[in-house]
């Protein structure tokens, strides 16, 4: 650990979302009930450095990043930008604040209004920020549009005319018009299709080569996250469950549901045909979590202690850089993912099957 | 000998749209045998989900109109059919699952209502008190094939030897025995506790039980072409791959014939049997997936396959597809996908490559040859 | 496919060319903007000048007791010998003005208070609280039925033009609350909404540049709609008799039609109620008419639509419930072309 402080520290940050309570739960006196969107979560991101987020809907990754973009008010924790407190700012200074961090969202066609063009939506940030003119706002917007793969000459169309790549570019452009020092990249590319989605990650790690920005890269596609990212962080259920470097996550993960999840992943290989996926059961609600690991229930390794005690999340021995959610980490670490599928029993190919 | 369930012939599709008219499905053939599972793989604007609408005229004709072609099947040509002939083909024969099954179950109704709907309609049917399209009950072998119960690796539970092994009974005259149908079909897609959800409404269920409730609707009809339009797209990737486990499952048990579209080049691998690559709106490779994915024969293929998201992909760039789809009220002239590709000559602008068989012809008559829409299927191999 | 990308159609280009391009496409949406036209002018007309048009005055004896539709008198005399026709024509900038002012009142008031009750009504915030006093008292007010309500305050402030505008206007900008704090709030949390206050910009500014804009639309176009509806209902206070009174110096159509109807000249002199029954229909029609077009005209989406398909250009990019997979087959091809060949 050196010195300076990291640029973004995550510290013991909750989320929860009270539920509207019913007219009887007021009246006989029912405790009030909450979804946990994000529970107990701490991590730090260093400068220029890319940090991926993985988890399905409803892992909370979403509001995580929107905590981290002081887009919602965590319930419990702090959030550090440089040191420095950012979840108690008041209204001016956070708004002097949202400079440094930018965000790039997820739906191309809702995150663009409608009725501006080009220019005016890219310049946003500059003229809100920077108070720029008119003139000038047109200019840097002009000058902004290559680095993103656009051309200069669209300032004066309207986002609909943009197909779902252009409309992400758009974003891009937008984040970066006021030289933030972290952008949450909140799926980027999860509304693209695949030779698309490889367009705009390339021109992001490229645009991070150029300008040192950092990137909380949230997504549910553990390809991008191994190109793009430096360490990966695995969130299910609103908590933590496993954080390391991208390529030793990936290849080699301890906690069961980042086996279960890199399992899950459809690879194009005719060759997989026969696989079956173990993992059973739905995703829990989040609505007042019951205590225990919340893997707990679909896990292939449980033991009775899952179900009954908070897993800590420590480091494991032998395994450097990483920290897991699991009472089991010590046991079931070695166990590769593949071993989540199981070969199907013979059933009869139908005759001529391709084989 | 063996009779296509469905072949489809030269189907093109234009949409007329203010002035501007674009074909969206463009000379597009193929067939499915029974118990086959037919995957149709392309990047969104392809038709692909176009074709997948047009086959049971679920299309809104207009703005869509079916130029030429046939999509004869089982021995009817559903081109040809009137409007008022339509209602006789939905529901009798082809089932559909759609891509976000909380719009397509109606919220309005319970479980068991939605489910049991499905079933009267088919039972109504097979008792010939409405028409089908044929006349009278479709006397049709959904039957499962005769294997004995397989136990299901996930649940241990033992899967009833094909579900509907029985023959077409129609014992479905009180209450308990429509509800034991219903029950059936659930648990058919691995509903552990059916009885449970009967009383729920869709936004009470989970995305993957909503989709399994979809699957299980489109079973109970018995359909002989089972249509899945993206079926496990809007889902997680853990409930993505379990639902695919179970349609993987029920594509061994149920003897329908199936088309599978889908965006995600994985899926297609996991489940299909033959893949259909479409690109522009027409179909540029075609054969078993096994030679398709691994000895792709066009470069539209290759690309879509390199571009493919994998964690096991070494680092460097991702690699994609240069340009963009083109606009198909303007197709380009000649190949549609040599403005980007690698290999185009001047041949691929001046023609329309055919879709002619690559490497050796198939020797099965239900399993299709390795075919290819591309001048110099010979040079894809060697491209990077 | 990517070098010649074609020329689009600039919006830029002169905004009254888009007005008429997007009218051409739509010959009843044009036919409501020249019949509001038309409308207008005449009104300003007769309130300049009134003998530019109006053969006669409001209460000019013309010798002719119930004479039917002629040249003299385009819509015949009634019984008390009054030109039917000047009568109408002398009635348009008040029925007009009434209309525009009501629906105009109720815009700003309603409209300011939905805004405010939508934008800001995060529970447990002093905004929070406003809102929710906002929405009750609408609440209160909606409960009535208006009419009725409208006619109690006419009583209660006494018969005349002034006492039923000071009604109308009381009871009518709880509709507006309604209506554009429902639109804010569907605004407000769309996505586009949530990344300008990412990007710093100020919630007055999101209020004004983001949801107010995005709002305006469907509440213009209520307006203009609203602003027949208001001719109606005051005509009907007119015809119950408690607004203007006819014959008199300034006639009013419900008024009008009150008097026809309640002197029973309805059953035998048909034509005299034609005169002002046209009046209101014709008005109403044309503003109806005016809104249908406005809304097409304030959207960039259609309006683009409509230019490019009158220009013979693409069918409009995305057409939602037409296409369902080509919809996304679209215009980025310069985008795409330079990006493409670097990242390959």
């Amino acid at each position: 650990m050196n010195d300076a402080p990291a640029l973004l520290e995550v510290q013991d940050v909750v989320k929860y979302f009270p539920l509207t309570r019913s007219l009887t739960s007021v009246i006989t006196g029912g405790s009030r009930r909450a979804v946990h969107a994000v529970d107990h979560v701490s991590f730090s991101l260093n400068e220029g450095e890319t940090l991926g987020l993985i988890g399905e809907s409803g892992s909370g990754k979403t509001t995580l990043g929107w905590l981290v973009a002081r887009l919602h008010e965590p319930t419990g924790g702090r959030i550090l930008f440089s040191g420095h407190d950012v979840t108690r700012l008041p209204r001016g200074k956070l708004r002097a604040w949202r400079r440094n961090v930018q965000v790039v969202f997820q739906d191309p066609v809702g995150s663009l209004d409608p009725r501006l063009r080009v220019w005016q939506i890219v310049g946003e940030p500059m003229r809100a920020q920077l108070g720029l003119s008119r003139a000038t706002t047109r200019k840097r917007v002009e000058a902004l549009l290559p680095s993103v793969g656009l051309p200069t000459d669209c300032l004066d169309q309207y986002p609909h005319e943009f197909s779902g790549g252009g409309r992400q570019r758009l974003s891009v452009a937008r984040a970066l018009s006021v030289d933030p020092r972290l952008i949450v990249l909140d799926e980027p590319t999860s509304a693209l299709d695949v030779a698309v989605q490889a367009q705009i990650l390339n021109r992001l790690v490229a645009l991070q080569r150029e300008r040192k920005i950092a990137y909380l890269l949230i997504t549910h596609n553990v390809a991008a996250v191994r190109f793009v990212a430096d360490r990966v962080a695995v969130l299910y259920l609103g908590q933590l469950v496993e954080i390391g470097g991208v390529h030793e996550v990936l290849e080699h993960p301890v906690h069961p549901y980042t086996k279960a999840l890199l399992a899950a992943v459809p690879v194009p290989d005719p060759n997989r045909r026969r696989m079956r996926y173990r993992i059973e059961g739905d995703i829990p609600s989040l609505v007042d979590p019951k205590p225990g690991c919340r893997f707990a229930p679909r896990c292939p390794f449980v033991i009775e202690r899952c179900r009954v005690e908070d897993p800590e999340f420590r480091a494991v021995p032998g395994i450097p850089n990483r920290l897991v959610a699991c009472h089991r980490a010590e046991e079931v670490g070695d166990i590769p993912p593949e071993s989540l599928l199981e070969v199907a029993p013979a059933v009869a190919a139908p005759a001529g099957a391709a084989t | 000998m063996t009779e296509p369930v469905l072949d489809v012939q030269g189907l093109t599709i234009t949409y007329t749209v203010g002035a501007g008219v674009f074909q969206a499905v463009s000379d597009v053939s193929m067939q499915i045998y029974p118990g086959r599972v037919v995957g149709i793989v392309g990047e969104t604007g392809c038709g692909k989900s176009t074709l997948g609408k047009a086959i049971p005229r679920l299309l809104p004709e207009p703005p869509a109109t079916i130029g030429s072609g046939t999509v004869v099947f089982r021995g009817t040509d559903l081109v040809r059919l009137t409007k008022r002939q339509l209602p006789m083909v939905r529901g009798t024969g082809i089932g559909m699952i759609f891509q976000e099954p909380l719009n397509s179950l109606n919220p309005a109704f319970r479980v068991y209502d939605q489910m049991a709907e499905a079933i009267r309609i088919r039972h109504y049917r097979d008792m010939g008190y409405v028409k089908s399209f044929r006349g009278g009950s479709m006397p049709f072998d959904y039957s499962v094939r005769s294997t004995p119960p397989v136990t299901n690796p996930v649940t241990k539970s033992i899967v009833p030897g094909g579900a509907a092994a029985e023959a077409v009974e129609d014992k479905l005259r009180t209450r308990a025995e429509f509800r034991e149908e219903v029950l059936r079909y659930l648990r058919l897609v691995r509903i552990n506790d059916p009885e449970a959800i009967l009383g729920l409404y869709p936004h009470e269920l989970s995305g993957g039980m909503r989709q399994r409730i979809m699957i299980a609707m489109a079973l109970s009809e018995r359909p002989s072409l089972l249509i899945a339009d993206e079926p496990t797209s809007a889902l997680d990737v853990t409930i993505q791959a379990q639902v695919l486990t179970l349609m993987k499952e029920l594509i061994d048990e149920v003897k329908a014939a199936i088309l599978f579209i889908s965006h995600d080049l994985g899926v297609i691998a996991e489940t299909a049997d033959e893949v259909g690559v479409m690109y522009a709106g027409r179909i540029v490779e075609y054969g078993p997936v096994a030679d398709v994915f691994l000895n792709p024969r066009h470069p539209y293929t290759k690309a879509l396959l390199r571009a493919a998201p994998s964690r096991y992909k070494s680092d460097g760039p991702l690699s994609s597809i240069p340009g963009t789809v083109p606009n198909l009220s303007r197709p380009p002239s000649g190949c549609r996908f040599h403005p980007r590709c690698p290999l185009a000559r001047d041949a691929c602008k001046a023609s329309s490559p055919p879709l002619a068989i690559v490497g050796a012809e198939s020797k099965v008559e239900i399993v299709a040859s390795h075919r290819s829409a591309c001048f110099f299927p010979e040079e894809v191999p060697n491209l990077p | 496919m990517t070098e010649a990308a074609p020329k689009r159609p600039r919006l830029s280009d002169g905004s009254l060319g888009v007005l008429w391009r997007v009218l051409r496409t739509n010959p009843l949406s044009l036919g409501g903007f020249v019949l509001v036209a038309v409308i207008v002018l005449t009104a300003l007309v007769v309130t300049v000048d009134p003998r530019l048009l109006v053969p006669y005055g409001a209460q000019q004896f013309t010798g002719a007791i119930h004479a039917g539709p002629s040249a003299h008198h385009l819509f015949g005399t009634d019984g008390t010998g009054y030109d039917v026709f000047s009568n109408v024509m002398l009635a348009l900038p008040l029925d007009l003005g009434i209309g525009v002012a009501i629906a105009g009142s109720a815009l700003f008031i309603g409209g300011g208070l939905g805004l405010i009750a939508g934008f800001f009504d995060t529970p447990g915030t002093v905004g929070g609280a406003i809102s929710v006093s906002i929405m009750r008292l609408t609440d209160i007010f909606l409960s009535f039925p208006s009419l009725i309500l409208a006619l109690a305050i006419t009583r209660a402030l006494g018969i005349g033009v002034g006492p039923t505008l000071i009604a109308l206007a009381i009871t009518w900008w709880p509709f507006y609350v309604r209506l554009v704090r429902g639109e804010v709030l569907a605004v407000k949390h769309l996505p586009y909404v949530t990344a300008a206050r990412a990007s710093g910009v100020s919630e007055w500014r999101i209020l004004i540049r983001h949801v107010l804009r995005n709002v305006l639309e469907p509440i213009v176009v209520y307006f203009t709609l609203d602003i027949g509806t208001v001719l109606v209902t005051y005509s009907t206070i007119g015809f119950i008799g408690v607004a203007s009174k006819y014959p008199g110096p300034q006639p009013e159509w419900g008024a009008m039609l009150a008097f026809y109807q309640s002197s029973g000249a309805i059953n035998v002199y048909p034509w005299e109620v034609l005169g002002p029954g046209v009046a209101i229909f014709v008005t109403v029609l044309a503003f109806s008419l005016l809104g249908d077009g406005l809304r097409d005209l304030l959207d960039p989406r259609t309006r683009r639509a409509f230019v490019r398909s009158s220009a013979g250009h693409d069918p409009p990019a995305e057409t939602p419930s037409a296409l369902p997979s080509g919809g996304e087959a679209t215009t980025d091809e310069v985008a795409m072309g330079r990006e493409g060949g670097a990242a390959a």
